[in-house]
């Protein structure tokens, strides 16, 4: 009975929000069979399946925590329920995390399957070229939305620092106090010393921006009433 | 009483502009973004004094055009939907204003009102360089390198920004947008995939700064060509048609999914 | 102006039949249309204001042939529509989205219009706060400004779905009276599920059901059609039941009073009584659903 609200929440979510990781992993990996059809090195092709794992898949994740956060049509109604609204937050976000770890173990264990490598480490290290930036980007995703009362705007922050962090991925590889921001460490700097420490410090700010967003809403949860129109 | 094309449009030109002008998150997602640019290299702060000012302008134009149309982008996404999330078509569909001017309205105004933080953010950088070099031909400079360089790839922007979401679920539009940013500027053929971030569609502007600012576009060209003024014209054009084909497509099929209810 | 409605028929994707062959006259003054929820009053309205077309049928609104798309452009420039959810943008002052409306409505000229806003300010009692953003309006004062959007072009038609919903007692009232004035000189259609709103304004109305005409006519035509249909019954014992309709229970002292609709009083004290267009309304509507059982239990 208490998993009720899972059937009703993955209603919510449709078919579109369950298929969207996939999706993107098939993406990224029909680009990595193209580049190894162009004769790009299997080493480089696998960079784009982890690509979609760091790059895409987490990037989709904080937009889909932006809007869970505020694209409640029921928002006033529930604030008047019994179930706190952070509850119901915090389940979409673990549904949605949860679904995304699927995805993400999922595709580690493929690409070892028929070979490969996604980093130079144990199968369970590999697990945080995914978890790392997801926690980080839904973490972000969420705490910007409540920040800026404003999804579109969540995205546009989020959006900026994808390009940013893809365009001086140089920088942020070369410079020590950039680390533990350097979200696509695994696309851009795999076999760097600082990999497992960078992955630690980008779940430890998830955690952190993820644990900020339920107290801002334990505080005030009538903030998302009166959001941008 | 006249029911023009024209009027409508400036109506709902000047009010869109002041309703995304009022939002604070334009103002906030493109600062928090630009402070982010500002760590970047070719900022008009880190280039040496023997560097040609035209370079500088047409340099620091295509930094902030690399960076900040992902945050227009993202930003006018919403603008569509959202006179349907308010409940608005009911009331704007019974009046005698032609629906083309609202959506071309719609358009110009949030674009403009969007463009405004980039322009001030880039326009910070030239009132610099002005002063640094002690050259005020640096704002002139900077304007046209502005029209000719970010306008173009704005508008490009702006047009698919305002339109997708009439058939995208708003959030997959900016999903889509920032990976296709990446894809069609950023990336080079050298990676192996095929992609349009070396054509005349490149709305980050690398033909114009290469053609009118002279070997300022060769980083954006990906090392291509250094490009003549032609291409640099015959990009802005192509850029510019498309935003507009992009506008008369949306329209007829907004009009024809009207047609249908 | 007169509205000639001719075998109109709207159907929906999935085969849905909002409107089945309506055939209406609306004649100049306020004209009431009511129904209750589905009957497809709004999807009637909707195609009056040029927003739906019909899947078939004709509109005639005085001289001009609203089913052409020429027509329904010609209807707009004299209509004057306030939708049943009305939409305002939140970030606009109440002065600066009248403006905007306005503009749209093609009154170009800078003056002429501003004069035109702050007139109707002043009729909806809105000026104190026209400079204030729509988003911290109530309810009440967001139906104002709608009223006053639709006022703006001065229309020779004025459609109004559910304007009352969500006004108090004394803003409905203020309304209506607004209303009854405008429908002196111009075409009113006011759809509501409201019938005192009905009763105090409009003379002619119709009543729709289920996509059909069920009722074109006065109000008084349809309160003589109720008359010896209405009861009240006074009784300290249980609730009269049979083949009636409660429209009010009043608790007395001792006693409670009810006013019931049915054929038969059932009862042996029960009173007859006037009738009230509400109560003459819930009689057509159960002779209807009467009407369809017959037919139902005689295919059978």
């Amino acid at each position: 009975m208490k998993l009720d609200w899972l059937l009703y929440e993955l209603r919510r979510v449709g078919l579109v929000g369950l298929l969207t990781p996939v999706l993107i992993i098939l993406f990224f990996s029909s680009f990595g069979l193209l580049m190894r059809t162009n004769g790009v090195s299997p080493d480089r092709a696998t960079r784009a399946v982890v690509a979609g794992l760091e790059i895409g898949v987490a990037t989709a994740a904080g937009l889909i925590a932006a809007t869970i956060v505020t694209s409640d049509s029921l928002l006033e109604l529930h604030l008047s329920l019994m179930t706190r609204y952070r509850t119901t937050f915090a389940r979409r976000l673990a549904l949605m995390l949860g679904w995304t770890a699927l995805v993400g173990i999922g595709t580690t264990l493929v690409v070892r399957l028929i070979g490969h490598e996604l980093a130079p480490v144990s199968l369970l290290a590999q697990q945080l070229v995914w978890l790392a930036p997801l926690a980080c980007f839904t973490g972000v995703g969420a705490l910007l939305t409540l920040l800026l009362r404003s999804r579109t705007g969540a995205a546009a922050v989020l959006a900026g620092i994808w390009i940013i962090e893809t365009l001086l991925h140089e920088s942020f590889g070369a410079s020590s106090w950039l680390h533990p921001f350097f979200l696509f460490a695994t696309t851009y700097s795999a076999s760097e010393s600082f990999w497992l420490g960078n992955r630690l410090e980008l779940i430890a700010l998830g955690l952190l921006f993820g644990a900020l967003s339920l107290i801002w809403l334990k505080r005030n949860p009538s903030i998302l009433l009166g959001g941008e129109g | 009483m006249m029911h023009g094309i024209w009027p409508a449009l400036f109506g709902a030109t000047r009010y869109e502009f002041r309703m995304q002008l009022r939002r604070k998150s334009i103002w906030i997602a493109t600062f928090l973004t630009s402070l982010l640019v500002f760590t970047g290299l070719r900022n008009p702060w880190n280039f040496r004094h023997d560097t040609t000012l035209s370079v500088v302008v047409a340099q620091w134009a295509v930094v902030c055009n690399a960076f900040l149309p992902i945050v227009f982008g993202v930003l006018l996404a919403d603008r569509l939907p959202r006179d349907r999330r308010l409940h608005l078509p009911e009331l704007l569909d019974a009046l005698p204003a032609p629906s083309g001017s609202r959506l071309a309205g719609k358009y110009f105004g949030s674009a403009l009102a969007t463009a405004m933080p980039i322009f001030f953010i880039y326009f910070s950088g030239i009132i610099y360089s002005a002063f640094d070099r002690h050259d005020p031909v640096a704002i002139p400079l900077g304007l046209a390198a502005f029209l000719a360089i970010n306008v173009p790839g704005l508008l490009f922007v702006a047009a698919f920004s305002i339109v997708m979401p009439a058939i995208l679920w708003v959030p997959l539009y900016q999903f889509l947008f920032v990976g296709y940013w990446f894809w069609g500027n950023l990336l080079g053929p050298a990676y192996g995939i095929p992609t349009i971030s070396t054509t005349w569609l490149t709305p980050i502007g690398g033909f114009a700064a290469a053609g009118f600012f002279s070997q300022a576009g060769e980083i954006m060209t990906m090392g291509g060509d250094a490009g003549s003024v032609w291409q640099g014209a015959g990009s802005i054009a192509l850029l510019l048609a498309s935003a507009a084909l992009a506008l008369f497509i949306a329209q007829r099929y907004l009009t024809w999914q009207h047609a249908r209810q | 102006m007169q509205i000639e409605i001719e075998n109109l028929t709207k159907v929906y994707n999935r085969n849905v039949r909002a409107l089945d062959g309506i055939d209406l006259m609306i004649p100049n003054g306020m004209f009431g249309l009511l129904g209750p929820n589905g009957a497809g009053k709004t999807t009637l309205m909707r195609i009056l204001a040029g927003i739906l077309r019909p899947t078939l049928g004709a509109i005639r609104a005085g001289q001009i042939d609203g089913t052409t798309d020429a027509g329904r452009q010609a209807i707009k420039a004299i209509l004057g529509y306030l939708p049943q959810e009305l939409g305002l943008y939140p970030d606009l002052t109440a002065r600066e989205f009248l403006d905007y409306i306005g503009i749209l409505k093609g009154l170009n000229d800078r003056r002429a219009r501003a004069r035109r806003v702050d007139e109707l300010l002043e009729l909806v009692a809105l000026s104190d706060v026209a400079k204030r953003k729509l988003k911290t309006f109530s309810g009440g004062m967001k139906r104002r400004v709608g009223i006053a959007q639709a006022l703006l072009n001065d229309p020779r038609l004025l459609i109004v779905d559910e304007p009352t919903a969500g006004l108090d007692p004394e803003e409905r009232i203020r309304f209506r009276n607004l209303l009854s004035d405008l429908g002196g000189d111009r075409t009113v259609i006011l759809s509501t599920h409201i019938v005192e709103d009905i009763a105090q304004t409009c003379r002619n109305l119709a009543i729709l059901g289920k996509g059909k005409l069920l009722f074109e006519g006065t109000t008084a035509d349809l309160i003589d059609a109720a008359r010896g249909k209405v009861w009240t019954i006074t009784t300290d014992g249980p609730k009269p039941d049979g083949d009636l309709t409660v429209v009010s229970t009043l608790h007395l002292a001792h006693e409670t009073q009810y006013r019931v609709v049915g054929d038969t009083a059932f009862t042996a004290g029960a009173q007859p009584t006037d009738p009230s267009l509400e109560d003459s309304y819930i009689w057509l509507m159960r002779a209807t659903r009467a009407d369809v059982v017959a037919m139902t239990s005689l295919r059978s």
